[in-house]
């Protein structure tokens, strides 16, 4: 399926760029998507949106929102993205 | 204390907003906010909050104005670089609004003072730039059942939420570690710091005087690039180790 993953506050500075879309396995959770995502972004965005799970696969990290039609979903649930969705994920940010 | 005639007078424009009226205006008077860092977001947000009436404002800000403070920190002067924030703060409001009340602490908000500062408050407004001070704030507002407006920015987006102790998901919710990687020096426009101060306001004034629809369990997310404001559905998360525990506010009168 086809994913299009926005980048918001903290990880569109890092990237330079707003989106990429990616092609993965229908079902895929968010988690999931992570590795795919990091073959396609610069190195600066690893610290930002993953970390390791137990199992040393990377994903999500949990201080990251994902986002899937103006809502928060779980990043480690399967079956909730679908072909086409606009995903963003969101850093946190705060005042100053 | 009661609305006099020169209150009448000064807040006329915004006695005449439907739903708000004198009764909202009283509630205003009768109210404490407390702001945690009055920066470029708590700033901004203070000044609303002074002209708006509140009752009392305590605001906590520690250190000295800086050169950099001056793009966004709006209560700061150029005059005021090297001394510290807190007392031009309170000078600049009450310029602004000798009317009000405001007890200034020239701390941030630390293990040793929050419960002090959060038990005078109403309501609190979260505009420190360090997820330590935020989360700590978080956890005692839960602890307390007091209302948490929460404001942040980044470069030129912003977002808002209001959080409401035992109805919606709390700070730690949304950030259950503090993030690597976080620095609280990031880049921001001053008018995007301004705009999510003043919308933090009118969370801040709405929740007070009891009118409008609120931000609960919502996130506003603003792009000042594109212009987008966009507002998504955020829920607790299960198991939260600070809001899990905090049982529905039953006697809690706001929303």
């Amino acid at each position: 399926m086809k994913i299009t993953v926005q980048f918001l506050g903290q990880a569109r500075q890092l990237s330079s760029i707003d989106q990429v879309t990616l092609h993965v396995e229908e079902g895929a959770s968010v988690d999931e998507l992570i590795p795919h995502l990091l073959t396609k972004s610069p190195d600066g965005l690893d610290v930002i949106l993953c970390e390791r799970s137990e199992d040393k696969k990377p994903q999500l990290r949990r201080s990251v929102m994902a986002i899937r039609n103006n809502e928060t979903i779980d990043p480690s649930t399967r079956d909730l993205l679908k072909d086409g969705d606009e995903l963003s994920l969101l850093p946190p940010m705060a005042g100053g | 204390m009661k609305l006099t005639d020169r209150d009448r007078a000064i807040y006329e424009w915004q006695i005449w907003v439907n739903d708000f009226g004198e009764s909202g205006q009283q509630k205003l008077k009768d109210s404490t906010a407390l702001v945690t860092r009055v920066g470029g977001l708590g700033g901004p947000l203070a000044q609303s909050l002074a002209a708006a009436g509140l009752g009392k404002l305590i605001l906590a800000h520690g250190g000295n104005t800086k050169d950099s403070d001056l793009n966004r920190q709006i209560l700061q002067t150029h005059e005021q670089v090297g001394k510290p924030r807190i007392d031009s703060c309170r000078r600049r409001l009450m310029e602004l609004n000798p009317r009000i009340d405001i007890e200034a602490c020239g701390e941030n908000v630390t293990e040793e003072n929050v419960r002090r500062l959060v038990s005078g408050a109403d309501l609190v407004f979260d505009c420190a730039p360090l997820f330590e001070e935020r989360l700590l704030l978080n956890r005692e507002c839960v602890r307390q059942k007091k209302p948490l407006v929460d404001a942040a920015m980044f470069e030129m987006e912003g977002q808002l939420t209001t959080i409401i102790p035992g109805q919606t998901p709390c700070l730690a919710c949304l950030y259950p570690e503090i993030p690597p990687g976080w620095k609280r020096e990031f880049p921001v426009l001053g008018a995007v710091s301004a705009t999510m101060a003043n919308l933090a306001a009118l969370e801040g004034l709405k929740l007070l005087a009891g009118f409008g629809e609120l931000l609960t369990s919502k996130l506003l997310i603003f792009n000042a690039r594109s212009m987008d404001f966009r507002k998504i559905s955020i829920a607790p998360r299960p198991g939260c180790p600070v809001c899990s525990a905090c049982p529905p506010c039953a006697d809690q009168e706001l929303f």
